[in-house]
């Protein structure tokens, strides 16, 4: 038996904790929500203290009261048959707008209603049970008729179209990618186990929900903050999102949730749907608390020149904290909820933090954040202990948490990401090998793998692959594994263009896919524009429109109606798109910087939801199409993760280099190089060289006979 | 020949793609006329006639992708061609500047259209006064006062006489000697394109005032 907790009053979590005790001792199998749902109705919405979801008993919702009647201050039998009356009428108003629950003008699946008391009462009545014989109470109700299960969880799981679907209006063909696609839109989903309970379980404290992007984390969010809101409509809540992107999707999610709760709209003046900065066209969350401080919100043009790019906003946030030292103002907000977490600046959070009403330890603070944005830990999400900061005594403000991990993945198919990660990290390169490892290997788990042989411990062998349990269904129904993904080499950049641009005219013609259906990734965002230039007009040639995200139109807007976007790498993060064609795949295969240039390689596969195309041309790009294909033989993904030292040797090894270390690379290349013609020219001999020099060569190209370079070049020296 | 002359402002937008010379190029359509063919980007966007474009107005541009090519300072250049069976009937050959001098880290962190958005909102933001340029061939609009080959500055109505209707290369040397020299300079494709015979000189209305006029190419002679 599962419990999954909402936020109940503590006398009834108590009972609540008793009787899935009982429940369980008595054989019954399901899902027990406490404090959860919360039904719509007329007038405010109806608390259900318990709620048993269980296809052997059906569904029973409970109702806690500590003295039966005719025991001193118990209530009338009157009344408490009312109240289990007005529970039952509440629920089934609420299932009956689900067609699939109704059988003619009534509801083909009832909801028991039962009052439990810590003691017996003395009537023997089939919906009154003290704790001791509620488990055989529950027992004796009969199971959910056959064929409801499904439409019952669904009903009660909050059913929602996980994919946003597009009208595709001109689908003629049944088997076309456009009516694929159509299909796949269509997948309505529950929440799974792992999004419902990060959803309704809000303890105290920091909340992180993690998950690789795509495993629901907006939706999660979004109705966690829509059952908060609904329980505590006196609560100043605030929800914050960084791209623009997600404000429509939030807003939408938010009013649905509460509509099913409430009735009713949202109070947008308690729950506030804030961008984490703002600015004088919309409400944010670093503006209000700029305010409350008494310092005037900085905008972004200031805070670039002050403190550059790439630490505006932390300048800013810092700002407002120093202000705060000197300062106490009070608290804004009840409970905060933040999207995309991975994007801001430890700054904010720390003011955040100062801002949520609580004790310092129990603060309501839930982030959501994508697991392995980046493959390295480098760039990976501080843990709360960092990210809220010190107290004056130094030791940090935040010490425990609560986890929520959702292990499935909705956007990408399993054989677009095991491959992802599997590239991304280079589990299969050879010569080289693995570029780079989590510190954690549970990770692994966590992101929704399986082991199938071996174990996840630094230093240990593992098989891993996708697990079925993390993976939808839709996939492997409407999909071909062979199709899903592929890689293409080609001899010239030229070449490249054209076999691209060619099947983009097949995609909207007869794949019938619209445009924006289809994205078009380059590695490098620095040489963006020339590397596009042939495509371009490859696609021209054909009449086909395209254009370079965030040159042609805001970067906000991926997407232009029939034309074909085309994005940098950096431009493209964060979107998605059902055929992805990436560019140039050989730029990401070896040389120097390669954790950054596998991380692009992952990011650009990842931005598929359905089909990718990894083109390249040249010899890096046949090293790589044979590297992935070791991994496309059965889409497993062994390998020996590294150990302490060896992650450590990783790092500095295949880092980012700064522009002074690219230069002294580029010349001492530069260097070799000339040296190998003189050489070659017989204008410079071996035994001209100093004796130093001469070991060294000797010693590489002993290296080079036992096969491979690999990169222990610094062990010898 | 209407083939060549496609293939030719093709090849110009997609050399402009490849020297990083242009953010965004737009596919070159063809377009029915009353009398024959156009040369010309995808898609309307009609400029309220008789008016100077103001910063809106670029904006709209630039929204509506009302261009032949975008280029990376911000400068826009619409190149039109119409004709009737193989002759050329009319022309508008336009240079857009953009208002602003546009940042390279800015556009770099924001692409070009939001950096351009966040330069127009900034209150601090000098504002360039150079103004669009616009070659028009219409020999059916002209008149005494309306020259069939024109040149516009300034004054929406400024029709400054020139002799004959301007040809792709000529544009394009034009532009770039004058507007871009430290391109022209660095990119001879761009310097030495091809120049090819123009039209018979008309005679201006008053060939003492000031308008423009050239040599053809081949003779070097003017022609009579």
């Amino acid at each position: 038996m599962q419990v999954v907790r909402g936020q109940a009053r503590p006398e009834v979590e108590m009972v609540a904790n008793d009787l899935a005790q009982r429940l369980e001792a008595a054989g019954v199998d399901g899902t027990l929500y406490v404090g959860y749902p919360l039904l719509a109705s007329a007038e405010n919405p109806v608390e259900i203290d318990a709620l048993l979801l269980s296809e052997a008993h059906g569904l029973v919702a409970f109702i806690f009261r500590s003295t039966p009647p005719g025991h001193g201050n118990g209530v009338a039998w009157d009344e408490l048959q009312d109240e289990q009356d007005e529970l039952v009428f509440a629920f089934r108003s609420n299932l009956g707008r689900h067609s699939s629950l109704r059988k003619g003008r009534d509801l083909a699946v009832d909801v028991t209603a039962m009052t439990v008391f810590p003691d017996l009462p003395d009537a023997d009545r089939p919906t009154y049970a003290g704790l001791s014989n509620v488990g055989d109470r529950v027992v004796a109700l009969p199971p959910v008729p056959a064929g409801l299960w499904e439409a019952l969880t669904a009903a009660l799981q909050r059913v929602v179209t996980m994919r946003p679907s597009k009208r595709r209006a001109s689908i003629k063909a049944e088997n076309s990618r456009g009516a694929v696609l159509r299909e796949m839109e269509r997948q309505i989903a529950n929440l799974d186990a792992w999004q419902q309970r990060a959803a309704i379980e809000s303890p105290e404290g920091i909340q992180r929900i993690r998950g690789l992007a795509g495993s629901g984390k907006t939706v999660v969010l979004a109705l966690k903050a829509a059952y908060l809101h609904a329980r505590n409509p006196e609560w100043d809540i605030a929800v914050v999102f960084y791209s623009r992107s997600l404000y429509q999707q939030l807003t939408e999610l938010i009013e649905r949730f509460t509509f099913e709760q409430t009735n009713d709209r949202p109070d947008w003046t308690k729950l506030r749907l804030l961008h984490a900065w703002g600015g004088s066209d919309r409400a944010g969350m670093y503006f209000e608390m700029a305010r409350a401080v008494g310092i005037a919100p900085r905008d972004y043009g200031y805070a670039r020149s002050v403190y550059g790019r790439v630490g505006a906003f932390s300048g800013i946030c810092r700002e407002v904290l120093d202000a705060l030292s000197v300062q106490s103002p009070g608290a804004l907000f009840d409970a905060v909820l933040i999207d995309e977490a991975q994007d801001l600046p430890v700054e904010f959070f720390q003011l955040v933090h100062r801002f949520t009403r609580g004790e310092t330890n129990r603060r309501r603070i839930f982030y959501a954040y994508d697991e392995l944005q980046s493959l390295s830990d480098l760039q990976s999400m501080p843990s709360p202990q960092d990210l809220f900061g010190r107290g004056s005594d130094g030791s940090p403000l935040i010490q425990t948490w609560a986890d929520q991990v959702l292990r499935v993945c909705y956007r990408n198919t399993p054989w677009a990401l095991t491959l992802a990660h599997g590239l991304g990290l280079g589990v299969n390169r050879d010569p080289g090998g693995l570029i780079q490892h989590f510190d954690e290997p549970s990770l692994w788990s966590d992101v929704g793998y399986r082991v199938l042989e071996g174990e996840l411990r630094l230093g240990a062998a593992v098989e891993l692959e996708r697990d079925p349990d993390a993976t939808p269904d839709y996939f492997e129904r409407l999909l071909e594994q062979q199709d899903a993904v592929s890689l293409h080499r080609f001899e010239t950049p030229a070449l490249q263009a054209e076999w691209i641009a060619e099947e983009i005219q097949r995609n909207t013609t007869t794949d019938e896919l619209d445009h924006d259906d289809i994205l078009v990734v380059l590695p490098n965002a620095l040489n963006a524009r020339q590397a596009a230039a042939p495509l371009i007009g490859a696609l021209a040639r054909r009449g086909i429109s395209s254009h370079l995200v965030g040159d042609t139109s805001s970067r906000d807007q991926m997407f232009i109606p029939g034309s074909i976007a085309i994005a940098h790498i950096h431009r493209s993060k964060g979107n998605e798109a059902s055929m992805v064609y990436v560019v140039n795949s050989n730029e990401c295969e070896s040389g120097t910087e390669l954790l950054r240039k596998r991380n692009t390689l992952f990011t650009a596969i990842t931005r598929s939801k359905a089909w990718v195309r990894i083109c390249g041309w040249g010899e890096a790009m046949d090293r790589l199409v044979v590297e992935a294909a070791r991994i496309q033989l059965s889409y497993h993904l062994r390998f020996t993760i590294p150990t302490f030292e060896e992650l450590q040797r990783l790092r500095t090894l295949h880092r980012d280099q700064t522009p002074n270390e690219r230069q002294q690379a580029r010349r001492a290349e530069e260097g070799l190089r000339r040296f190998l013609d003189g050489y070659r020219a017989g204008v410079i001999s071996l035994e001209a060289l100093s004796p130093e020099l001469r070991t060294l060569i000797a010693d590489l190209q002993k290296r080079e006979e036992h096969g491979g370079f690999g990169e222990e070049l610094d062990e010898g020296l | 020949m209407t083939r060549d002359a496609e293939y030719e402002l093709r090849s110009f937008l997609e050399l402009l793609m490849v020297l990083g010379i242009a953010a965004h190029i737009r596919p070159v359509v063809r377009k029915s006329t009353s009398v024959g063919v156009r040369l010309t980007w995808p898609g309307e966007f009609v400029l309220q006639r008789g008016r100077t474009i103001d910063a809106d107005d670029y904006f709209g541009i630039l929204e509506h992708q009302s261009y032949s090519a975008l280029l990376t300072d911000g400068s826009v250049l619409q190149i039109s061609f119409d004709y009737e069976g193989s002759a050329l009937v009319g022309h508008r050959l336009a240079m857009i500047p953009c208002p602003y001098d546009v940042d390279s880290e800015l556009v770099m962190e924001f692409g070009l259209f939001d950096a351009l958005q966040l330069i127009r909102t900034d209150p601090h933001t000098k504002i360039l006064l150079r103004g669009p340029i616009r070659f028009d061939f219409d020999p059916n609009a002209a008149s005494d006062l309306h020259p069939a080959s024109h040149l516009t500055i300034i004054n929406n109505e400024s029709r400054i006489p020139i002799t004959r209707p301007i040809t792709l290369g000529h544009f394009i040397r034009f532009v770039f000697r004058h507007f871009f020299p430290h391109l022209h300079r660095t990119y001879d494709a761009l310097a030495q394109w091809k120049l090819s015979e123009g039209a018979p000189i008309a005679e201006p209305m008053e060939p003492t005032e000031l308008h423009l006029h050239w040599r053809s190419p081949s003779t070097g002679a003017p022609e009579p």
